[in-house]
């Protein structure tokens, strides 16, 4: 981290100007040192003002730089954004070019609050803090260019532009810009917008944990855009209005690659690598895509034939789908690279975490582990027919599946039992309260002790009653049992749903892969790379069980690392990539931030069906959003677009 | 209700309304610019900012929702300044064309820049120089230079008409408004009606005049059922030098279509006839209105005397007081009979609404409370587009479903939920099947039970529907849709009405639903007065039923030519003791009349028409004196015996006296209304046609409101060649073509029982089947020989050419 000359980011004046080194007053932002391997930080400017790390950046030229940018981005939909600005970077260039007359000074800030207070976004809103700014803090370098007809030191910068909902984007999709596209009634091209950073649009659209809604400017003054639900009705609108995809399929290279396994990550990789021209094999055990979506997540959250269609999406760019086999049973490792140049594996987690509870390995019968109750259930069986009253031990999404799968397969009788409180629940807060709605008894503060059995048969659970003590590595307060506090629950299906683990039974020389002690796939974090040349990895099997979305942005990415490899280039980030690191350090959403406007509108939600009505059918529980809805909700977006400029030469 | 302050002053608005909607209603002005009541806020020009007490940042008032408690500021310094400061760059490269520009004296950016007493603009934002560009459409010049970007055209162009031509490209200041489809132009004119400053002007008429130069007189459209409200600009009482359109008038909200928009300039075209000709055998001469009404009244009473028939045939266009007046001449005679070209599709149609007691007249906007449009048989790109408008609002402001039943891709098949490619005419045993499934699911009206003629027993169900043609899936939607929606509207044109059979089916499965009771029946008509018409000659048949049985013919503006078989008319009129022909131009059926008068255009016309929607409109003379054809008529009456009305509105009057016209709760005039006793038709076993040809060749009618249309008389055809209307050509599905080995482009030889035909045939992605189309505008006569009579679907066979 670099010594930080000046700072006016988020508020906070520190000017270390003329101070000795020792004596460095040091910002809340923590600036990375480079950017990049050889290329400094030396300056950043930003939607919140100027960090100066070096004292040979030209101010005024990275001024006019930063003006250049937003005249850039400007997208024409407001008149003090689109003239405005370039008003003021023709003012700026002049000065840059040491033409500039001493009344400009004044004028620049004149023009530029009714550009900042008028513009539709936050392009115009915040494109000149950083100019306003370093005329405040810099102004004698601005009058010298003036005075002395000084030409400004041309620099060199990197420039991107990000949004609070963006920049904590898994894969990166460029929000604002669909959301407005949806706003305009222009839905099939919202679609491309999405499509350009995952082809699971539909799938995300119902089950994406939403990092983005939690990092949403409008929650600063009423409530957060329904960001996913709109996702969801630009997938929808293509398929229920049959708009036709015009996709070509574009092959042209020679070096194949094989993906193991259909799921978001093997997909997004195969998606991606297909468009990049290479002929691509996906190797997927069950008969369908989806992994883990599809046999893990009920069709009531998210119906096959969504899964199904994204499938065909992905095919449809020449991609070849090879369904029905199993690698390590139908073909192996070996083979596949020898007939591949390079193999992507995203087999997921597949297998159900212990419990660490007595007689949880004797086979009992009514004892189903949470990822095969779900296996069974999506393949149209009940799992265990002769069992009515099931009791599921767990608090993420997969217990929640296990639980009001169960109503809809018949067994009225359904219990959860967690080991914190409800707060503590990971699972997704909608699925909670659908499942209170549905009738599921919760039992919290509770964890099972022992199995009880008769005949080799689930009779009853026996648990323990927890309470709350010192906050664990999560930061979630440590369960404690509450000694002698141990209590039965009667039933006749009891189900773990505690957590997901890698199956590696696939390999058949496990030795040859680094295997991390969290039982995932080790590899290189900037190329997905295994330590086996030419196979990469990503997904739940290397990350472990973690959110979809996440996948896909990682499957993606190793799409590329996989193009950069047979290219026979050295892996190098990408720009965005950098980007993205960049602007995680530097935070890009202020939940503190006093936006300024008057919230006028709640968010717009889906309209689930009565619980009584949905908790027996596997129809999808909401409905998605009409044409007008999805368009009021839409058109609720500030349309945050921030620019980050870094100076680096 | 919500309570707000503005300005100090109290307010009270529904909620869900904006600031600014809230204050125009409460008379407090707001400066806008892009601003539009039929559009969804824009927000790009930002002159209607607000301050609103307890926030830091001005908002714009047309995107900011009213909230109750709010207290809003809409003048300061403050804020005057921010609009002084915007318009002052909407100045900077704005070139100084208001001394040549259309606008001028009613553009938006001259009055906001006087309001905000703007002197001068010394600020300067460097931008490359605008070249002239073609627009979308020849008939609209795009002053590149001059657009503000405020964006209403674009969002015209996706939310009214739904054509999606126009967008915003580049970025900065360089950004632009440009068609990125203009084959999908229709020339309607949205975005011209929008445009608040002169970047886009009418390229239409020869002579310009500016807003202070003209009388601007309120009036109908005399083309389609529709009944539009439009202005036109009349310059020294005789030259109609534009159409506009007012955002508040109904029915159409400031809407037109390329007819409307710009199908004026017939009425100022030279080749109008200007004196009436006689003629005495061979020697056509010219002359005087009391000689062509001598002759007329002579010939006519003649054949009288002789006990033969008279036959009347009249214009759907002629107005209600026109027809009543033919109505008063055929009473001086005994033998007459009454024939119009409405009657082949509103005729038929309302005698089936009265028949079994579908509620009539209709109200268009009882479409914004539905949430499932049917459309079914009817292409409103070719006529009615106003509906369409109408059925995209209800999708754009209450998220409603369409669904379209039709054998060809129309307007709406690129925006609906669901598409039931029925064969051509099977539609009643579409129908039925969805009617009968409803039943037998126990989902219709419960109170439908009781109406007269449900059925006893239940049908086959939707199983049947296949055999219509359409596929399962498509199928299923529509009955999925159709059952589980609580308001329906049911829009129907000629491709059901064609058949009585397939109109009966579409009601009985109306009253089945109950949308009757909770939703809208929606036929349309073609013409601007065909419903009129009808109701003032209650015993009018087909012109070509007339044409046959009637040994001396009066046709008033209508030329069967335009679609008939040619060679049926032309042996029909030939034989014909005596033919005379009122039209403003000469026609088809001009050239076998005895007496040919001159008649009069829309806007030298006074009197009413009435729209499909059953209600009046007001058509008001815009030119100075009087109207040639209803001279004509009255000059004729007098001298027949039958009095002589001095006006208009004597006829007028006593249309309303004899009840053809009434008026409703509110005082609206409108036809009788149907007894609202509904009844359902004897259900028809329908089965799908075994026809005796492999294709069917439907005729769809473009623009068919004008039987002028074929002669080119509109001065600026470029719009017919808009390449999304598609007239005069023929289409075939990608299927056929491919079986009969026929290139797009490639001839084609069409067989019909009477007539043969050789042309080029275009393949069309979505056609269906078996389905060939030919849309009907200029070139009529050549596909109207493979018609006996009036066609709508023939049967016909296809080969290679």
């Amino acid at each position: 981290m670099a010594d930080v000359i000046f700072s006016s980011w988020q508020g906070e004046i520190i000017d270390n100007r003329g101070k000795a080194r020792e004596s460095f007053e040091a910002p809340k932002v923590k600036l990375p040192g480079e950017f990049e391997k050889g290329l400094p930080v030396k300056a950043f400017m930003g939607w919140d003002g100027i960090i100066l790390c070096d004292e040979s950046v030209d101010i005024v030229d990275m001024s006019v730089r930063y003006v250049e940018a937003v005249q850039k981005e400007s997208c024409g939909r407001c008149v003090p954004c689109r003239i405005g600005s370039k008003v003021i970077l023709d003012i700026l260039r002049g000065i840059a070019d040491g033409q500039g007359k001493k009344e400009d000074l004044e004028r620049i800030p004149a023009i530029a609050a009714g550009i900042k207070d008028g513009s539709k976004c936050q392009i115009g809103q915040t494109g000149f803090v950083p100019l306003l700014q370093a005329l405040s803090f810099f102004g004698p370098e601005f009058e010298r260019s003036i005075t002395e007809g000084r030409k400004a030191k041309a620099g060199d910068y990197k420039v991107s532009v990000t949004a609070p909902c963006m920049s904590v984007c898994p894969t990166q999709l460029d929000i604002p810009r669909y959301v407005e596209a949806i706003s305009e009634g222009r839905f099939t091209e919202s679609l491309v917008t999405i499509r350009e950073n995952t082809c699971l649009a539909g799938t995300l659209g119902r089950v994406c944990v939403r990092p983005c809604e939690s990092n949403c400017r409008r929650a600063n003054i009423d409530e957060a855009i329904s960001i996913k639900s709109l996702k969801r009705f630009a997938a929808d609108f293509e398929l229920e209005k049959n708009v036709k995809r015009n996709v070509e399929a574009k092959i042209d290279k020679n070096k194949k690659v094989a993906v193991i396994g259909a799921g978001p990550a093997g997909l997004s990789c195969a998606y991606y690598l297909a468009q990049m021209g290479y002929p691509v094999t996906v190797f997927e055990k069950l008969g369908e895509p989806g992994g883990m979506a599809a046999v893990g997540i009920p069709d009531y959250r998210l119906p096959r034939v969504i899964l199904g269609s994204e499938g065909a999406f992905v095919e449809s760019f020449g991609v070849t789908m090879r369904y029905g086999v199993t690698l390590g049973k139908d073909i192996t490792i070996d083979q596949i690279r020898k007939d591949f140049d390079a193999v992507f594996i995203g087999v997921g987690a597949h297998s159900s975490s212990p419990m660490g509870v007595k007689g949880e390995d004797m086979g009992y019968r009514g004892f189903i582990p949470g990822v095969k109750y779900l296996l069974d259930i999506n393949n149209g069986e009940d799992p265990y027919p002769e069992g009515k009253k099931v009791v599921v031990v767990g608090g993420g999404n997969v217990a929640m599946d296990c639980v009001r799968s169960s109503f809809r397969v018949g067994k009225p009788d359904v219990h959860l039992v967690y080991r914190r409180t409800k707060k503590e629940m990971p699972a997704d807060p909608v699925e909670i309260h659908e499942a209170e709605e549905e009738g599921v008894e919760f039992h919290y503060l509770c964890n099972p002790t022992r199995i009880l059995e008769r005949d080799g048969k689930v009779v009853g659970v026996e648990c323990i009653r927890m309470e709350l003590g010192e906050p664990d590595a999560s930061g979630r307060r440590r369960p404690v049992p509450v000694p002698g506090s141990e209590f039965v629950i009667d039933t006749d299906i009891l189900i773990p749903a505690i957590g997901q683990a890698v199956d590696f039974s696939f390999l058949e020389k496990r030795e040859d892969f680094t295997i991390t002690k969290w039982n995932t796939f080790g590899v290189d974090q900037e190329t997905f790379e295994t330590n086996v040349p030419g196979v990469f990895s990503a997904g739940d099997c290397e990350t472990g069980p973690d959110v979809l979305v996440r996948a896909c942005g990682n499957g993606k990415r190793a799409a590329w690392k996989i193009d950069e490899y047979l290219k026979g280039e050295k892996p190098k980030a990408r720009m965005s990539e950098k980007f993205v690191k960049f602007f995680g350090d530097v935070k890009v959403y202020d939940k503190n931030e006093n936006v300024g406007l008057l919230g006028d509108s709640a968010r717009h939600l889906l309209r689930p069906m009565a619980p009584e009505v949905r908790k027996w059918t596997f129809d999808e529980v909401e409905e998605g959003f009409r044409t007008d809805e999805a368009i009021a909700e839409a058109s609720r977006c500030l349309r945050c677009y921030r620019i980050g400029m870094i100076a680096v030469g | 209700m919500i309570t707000l302050k503005i300005d100090g002053k109290e307010i009270k608005t529904e909620k869900g309304k904006t600031i600014l909607e809230a204050a125009r209603e409460n008379g407090i002005y707001i400066p806008t610019l892009c601003y539009h009541e039929n559009l969804l806020p824009i927000g790009s020009c930002r002159l209607c900012i607000v301050e609103i007490e307890g926030y830091e940042k001005p908002m714009t008032s047309c995107t900011t929702a009213a909230v109750e408690g709010i207290s809003v500021t809409t003048r300061s310094e403050k804020l005057f300044a921010m609009r002084q400061e915007y318009l002052k760059f909407l100045l900077i490269n704005h070139p100084l064309d208001c001394p040549i520009c259309d606008s001028g004296g009613e553009c938006r950016l001259q009055d906001l820049v006087f309001e905000h007493k703007i002197e001068s603009v010394d600020l300067t934002a460097g931008r490359e120089p605008k070249k002239a560009k073609p627009y979308a459409t020849a008939l609209i010049r795009y002053s590149e230079d001059r657009c503000v970007l405020c964006l209403r055209c674009v969002h015209a162009c996706r939310e009214i008409s739904g054509r999606r031509v126009l967008e915003l490209t580049g970025s900065g200041i360089e950004a632009a408004m440009a068609p990125k489809t203009p084959e999908d132009c229709i020339s309607c004119g949205e975005c011209l009606s929008v445009c608040p400053v002169g970047a886009l002007t009418e390229q239409e008429s020869p002579l310009k005049s500016r807003k202070w130069q003209t009388k601007r007189q309120t009036t109908t459209c005399p083309h389609c059922g529709f009944g539009c409200s439009l202005d036109l600009d009349v310059f020294e009482d005789r030259f109609v030098t534009k159409v506009v359109t007012r955002p508040e008038r109904l029915p159409n909200k400031g809407s037109l279509c390329v007819m409307g928009r710009f199908g004026y300039d017939f009425a100022n075209n030279e080749a109008r006839l200007a004196t009436p000709t006689v003629r005495q055998g061979a020697a056509v001469s010219e002359a005087t209105l009391v000689e062509a009404v001598e002759a007329t009244a002579a010939a006519l009473a003649k054949l009288d005397k002789e006990g033969r028939t008279i036959g009347f045939i009249v214009s759907p266009r002629a107005t209600n007081e026109e027809a009543y007046m033919i109505s008063q001449i055929a009473g001086t005679f005994s033998k007459t009979r009454f024939g119009t070209a409405g009657y082949y599709h509103t005729g038929r149609v309302l005698e089936a609404l009265r028949r079994m007691g579908i509620p009539y007249p209709y109200e268009y906007d009882a479409i914004n409370g539905c949430d499932l449009v049917v459309v079914a048989g009817a292409d409103l790109l070719g006529n009615n587009h106003l509906l369409a408008n109408k059925v995209r609002e209800a999708v754009k402001m209450k998220g409603a479903k369409v669904a379209v039943v039709d054998p060809s891709p129309t307007a709406l098949t690129r925006a609906c939920d669901v598409w039931v490619k029925v064969t051509p005419g099977s539609d009643a045993l579409f129908f039925n099947a969805v009617a009968s499934q409803l039943i037998a699911d126990k989902k219709n009206d419960p109170e439908a039970g009781s109406l007269e003629g449900f059925p006893g027993s239940a049908g086959g169900g939707k199983g049947d529907a296949v055999r219509t043609g359409a596929d399962e899936k498509s199928v299923d939607k529509f009955y999925a849709l159709f059952a589980a929606a609580s308001r329906v509207a049911v829009i129907f044109g000629t491709g059901v009405s064609d058949r009585t059979e397939s109109m009966e089916a579409l009601l009985n499965l109306c009253l089945v639903k109950g949308v009757q009771k909770a939703g809208v029946v929606m036929p349309t008509a073609l013409q601007s007065n065909a419903v009129g018409v009808l109701s003032v000659l209650p015993d009018a048949v087909s012109s070509g039923d007339v044409l046959g049985e009637a040994e001396g013919l009066f046709i008033y503006e209508d030329d069967p030519f335009h679609y008939l078989g040619g060679k049926r008319v032309e042996e029909s009129l030939k034989n014909k003791t005596f033919v005379a022909v009122c039209d403003m131009f000469p026609t088809g059926a001009s050239a076998h009349a005895h007496v040919v008068v001159p008649s009069g255009s829309f806007a030298e016309k006074d009197g009413s028409y009435v729209a499909e929607d059953g209600f009046m409109r007001k058509v008001a003379r815009a030119e100075g004196g009087s109207s040639p054809g209803f001279d004509f008529l009255r000059l004729l009456l007098d001298r027949l015996g039958g009095g002589l009305y001095r006006d208009e509105q004597e006829a007028s009057t006593v249309l309303f006296g004899k009840e053809v016209l009434v008026a409703d709760d509110s005082g609206r005039a409108m036809v009788r209304p149907t007894n609202g006793q509904a009844r359902l038709a004897s259900a028809v076993r329908a089965e799908a046609d075994k026809p005796a040809r492999p294709f069917t060749l439907v005729l769809r009618n473009v623009f068919f409101h004008h039987h002028l249309a074929g002669q080119g008389v509109y001065s600026k055809m470029v719009y017919l060649q808009n390449p999304a209307v598609a007239g005069d050509r023929l289409f075939i599905s990608p299927e056929d073509a491919a079986a009969l080995g026929i290139a797009d482009g490639g001839q084609v030889i069409v067989e019909s029982d009477h007539g043969t035909l050789q042309q080029p045939v275009t393949v069309k992605e979505g056609l269906g089947k078996g389905v060939l189309e030919y849309r009907m505008l200029k070139n009529r006569q050549d596909i109207l020989k493979l018609a006996d009579e009036y066609g709508k679907h023939i049967a016909v066979t296809v080969k290679k050419g």
